[in-house]
């Protein structure tokens, strides 16, 4: 049972975090505050964002703080699965016999830093997929079991670039948040280029431990949450589904695919991270609602119409955390027709 | 939970809950009176205020239990929501939740809560008013008011039926009515109380046939405004009462007979005999004066009647005749015939004067009536030709009695039970058919004009003794008249009118 000690003591570790991430990276508060929440809430990170806005810093800035063993993996288009997972070896002992032996790959870490992941195949972005989600890897007739915390912290270019290969349903699902890095504002670039005139070194030093990540964790799961919320985020995530008879004419008309259950586990899991990194000792409609982005953005497939109007997925994230709340009214079903 | 800590809070949403549940039950009171006033609009019939006035009453009644319990009662919950809007992001809310658990992050949650509760001031909680629901609620509130005061056969299906030349035809005739019922009242000199006994009249007549919806209605409400005028002509006409009263007098029974007859030789002989006696025996002056008090008070006429006072006034002289000479007895008696006499001419000019506005209320009936002979008499020429043709029926006293027949107002036998026309003679039976008229024009003679086929009649025509039973067309109209009170198309009132109609008719 969590007491005001694990309380105060999540408090102090997310401050410390913040304060130590903040001197390698400026700006993306939000971004940063995200990144963190899906830590400690256990899942995985997408981060999307044009080259240079510091995606590959701000993984690398986590993973001096966490005092944990840190990997980078580089996705090329040649990069192969076995590149990844690792794969079994030929050895000569001393006594001249051959044997092979399993080399592990950099999976075998706590923190995976997948860089530019869409640019390498299906094939070996679906080699991180077992990894993501039972955190175990597979090689051959044998199942390696990866320690705890395990993340994986990926980063992608955005989809209109060149030569890239978008990440599969399956994937993206595995990713409990997809966060979107965004350029930075004038002020904070003018600090960008005054910090790294001085230095480029990463300044950030360690604060936390796998243990402490996983004490955080466990007094997170126990922040309390109404049932009108929990109803809300269910009513949310079936509202992203054109197949269900009683969806929002929205959904019907711009969405083809919707959020699987994960999303409502995910919105649930980070909402309580996030009201307890606010001070919180409860979940409010304002956790959901900000959290609503990160978690659904990747999870929702727009359909046609979608795309002929150009609708990005946060704005019909956003018309629908309106229309279900009740605060705006549906689209009506002779205007959806009518487009249709 | 301490409840306690919502009181504030709980009556500011009490106040809000009560004036947005009244707003509702406004609006739907009023769509609800709205829609019930449409509905005797449709029926042309008038919605009494008592009735709207309960259907309003019950339905705000009713509407406001269910919004104020249903939905905005402000139970803990729903307090609790309204509070957290202020900006406590739910911990109100969590709080009450997780009032039945115990654990200390409940404990640290509900001192979390309750703190930030207590520096939220009561006004910074949002209200929930909205414009659009003040603005629906005062258009409902208009369009029942306005339902209210607009005319009630606006959407009668039978006034836009109505609308036709007929229709426009009787609002004409009673248009005219009514102008020279007015002229009339004002261009001559009644007495105040009788000017204004006939304003009242035509203005009660005029309201009656604004409502009227068919030529039934109009002369049955004609006819009640004939009956007023006779009551009125019969109040006027004092005569009657003071001479019945002086009958039952010995001293004054020629007097009173002669009154009532109104023959003024009568009323001079009466006099003079009673002014013998009195210039024999002067005490029978005081007698005679008794007597004539006597009869004056029974008679019930008001004192300032001209006829009463001439009375009076006599009575009041012969108290002092024995101290007064021959020749001013005999004065007084003079005055007094004199008083007597222009009483009597003032009362039958009034009554000449009132007859005639009885003549233009007969003629304003028979007028709406036309239409019914008019196409009864197209079919009554084309038989009366086919009459001719066959040789039958004098052409001539046809046509007479077939006037009589057309015209027949007021020129009926009322003791003869049977129309008594005959065929062959063409003579009408229009005069046979009832009192006052009403019917007039049903003539069934095969004369020339005199023969108006009326499908009313026609079943009841027997050819062998060439009779028409006047009992049997009066049934036949009666149940006519049922079927249209069937068919809602006659009002309550006026079927009390009707009734007594046709009970005097069938008398």
């Amino acid at each position: 049972m969590v007491n005001e000690k694990d309380l105060a003591f999540f408090a102090e570790k997310c401050k410390n975090m913040l304060g130590e991430i903040s001197k390698d990276m400026v700006g993306q508060t939000d971004v940063i505050e995200d990144t963190l929440i899906t830590m400690i809430a256990g899942g995985n990170l997408l981060l999307e964002g044009v080259p240079g806005v510091g995606k590959t810093r701000l993984v690398r800035s986590i993973g001096r703080v966490f005092d944990l063993p840190f990997s980078r993996i580089q996705f090329t288009p040649d990069l192969m699965p076995a590149d990844v997972t690792g794969t079994d070896i030929l050895e000569r002992e001393s006594d001249g016999k051959m044997h092979t032996r399993f080399q592990k790959g950099p999976i075998f870490s706590h923190i995976v830093l997948a860089d530019e992941i869409n640019r390498a195949t299906p094939k070996t972005q679906s080699a991180l997929l077992e990894a993501m989600q039972e955190h175990t890897v597979t090689a051959g007739s044998n199942t390696y079991r990866l320690e705890e915390p395990f993340f994986v912290l990926a980063t992608e270019n955005p989809i209109e670039q060149d030569g890239t290969y978008s990440l599969p349903e399956a994937q993206t699902d595995r990713f409990l948040c997809k966060l979107v890095v965004n350029f930075p504002t004038v002020n904070e670039l003018v600090s960008i280029v005054n910090m790294t005139q001085e230095t480029m070194e990463e300044r950030a030093n360690a604060v936390m431990t796998g243990a402490d990540l996983l004490k955080m964790r466990e007094t997170a799961k126990e922040i309390l949450i109404m049932d009108e919320l929990l109803t809300y985020t269910a009513e949310l995530v079936s509202a992203t589904h054109p197949e269900l008879s009683d969806s929002p004419e929205y959904t019907k008309k711009y969405i083809r695919f919707g959020a699987s259950p994960r999303a409502a586990q995910a919105l649930i899991t980070t909402a309580k991270v996030r009201a307890l990194m606010n001070g919180r000792y409860n979940v409010a409609y304002e956790d959901l609602e900000h959290l609503a982005y990160p978690v659904l953005r990747h999870r929702i497939k727009p359909s046609f119409a979608a795309v002929t109007e150009k609708k990005s997925n946060d704005e019909m994230i956003g018309e629908l955390l309106e229309i279900v709340r009740g605060k705006k009214k549906d689209i009506s079903v002779s205007e959806n027709r009518k487009k249709k | 939970m301490d409840r306690k800590l919502f009181r504030r809070f709980r009556i500011r949403l009490l106040g809000e809950a009560l004036f947005r549940s009244s707003v509702f039950a406004l609006c739907a009171a009023s769509i609800g009176l709205c829609l019930l006033s449409f509905v005797f609009h449709c029926l042309t019939q008038k919605m009494s205020i008592l009735l709207g006035a309960a259907v309003f009453g019950g339905i705000f009644i009713l509407a406001f239990c269910i919004c104020f319990f249903g939905k905005l009662y402000p139970t803990v919950r729903r307090t609790a929501a309204r509070v957290d809007e202020a900006g406590l992001k739910e911990r109100i809310g969590t709080m009450v939740a997780f009032s039945h658990a115990d654990s200390e992050l409940v404990r640290l949650q509900r001192k979390d809560a309750v703190e930030k509760l207590g520096r939220l001031q009561t006004k910074e909680m949002p209200h929930h008013y909205r414009r659009k629901d003040f603005v629906f609620a005062l258009l409902c509130l208009l369009l029942a008011g306005g339902m209210l005061i607009l005319p009630y056969d606006l959407f009668s299906f039978r006034t836009i039926a109505d609308s036709d030349d007929e229709t426009k035809r009787q609002e004409q005739v009673v248009n005219e009515l009514l102008s020279r019922l007015r002229e009339e009242v004002k261009e001559n000199d009644y007495a105040e109380d009788l000017r204004r006994e006939l304003e009242d009249m035509i203005d009660d007549l005029e309201e009656k046939l604004q409502e009227s919806r068919n030529e039934l209605d109009r002369t049955a409400n004609i006819d009640e405004a004939e009956d007023r005028v006779s009551e009125a002509a019969h109040d006027q006409n004092s005569r009657e009462d003071i001479g019945e009263a002086l009958m039952e007098q010995e001293t004054t029974k020629k007097l009173g007979e002669a009154i009532q007859s109104g023959d003024k030789e009568a009323i001079h002989e009466a006099l003079e005999e009673m002014q013998e006696e009195v210039l024999k025996d002067r005490e029978q002056a005081d007698k005679l004066a008794e007597d004539l008090e006597k009869a004056l008070k029974k008679s019930g006429v008001h004192k300032n009647d001209p006829l009463r006072k001439g009375l009076q006034e006599l009575a009041d002289e012969l108290k002092d005749a024995d101290k007064k000479s021959d020749g001013d007895v005999k004065e007084d008696f003079k005055q007094a015939e004199e008083k007597i006499s222009d009483a009597l001419r003032e009362q039958e000019e009034l009554a000449e004067k009132l007859k005639k506005l009885q003549e233009m209320l007969e003629k304003a009936k028979d007028d709406l009536l036309q239409r019914e002979e008019e196409q009864t008499s197209g079919e009554g020429e084309e038989s009366s030709g086919e009459g001719e043709n066959s040789g039958e029926g004098d052409p001539t006293s046809g046509e007479g009695s077939s006037g009589e027949g057309e015209g027949s107002s007021g020129e009926g036998d009322p003791t003869s039970g049977e129309g008594e026309g005959d065929p062959t003679s063409g003579e009408g039976e229009g005069k046979q058919q009832g009192e006052d008229g009403d019917d007039g024009g049903h003539g069934a003679g095969t004369g020339d004009s005199g023969y108006r086929y009326d499908p009313m009649i026609e079943p009841f025509y027997d050819p062998i003794s060439g009779r028409v039973s006047y009992g049997k067309v009066i049934d036949a109209y009666y149940m006519e008249y049922l079927k249209a009170v069937e068919r809602g198309e006659i009002s309550i009132e006026m079927q009390k009118v009707m009734e007594k109609y046709y009970a005097g008719l069938m008398e």
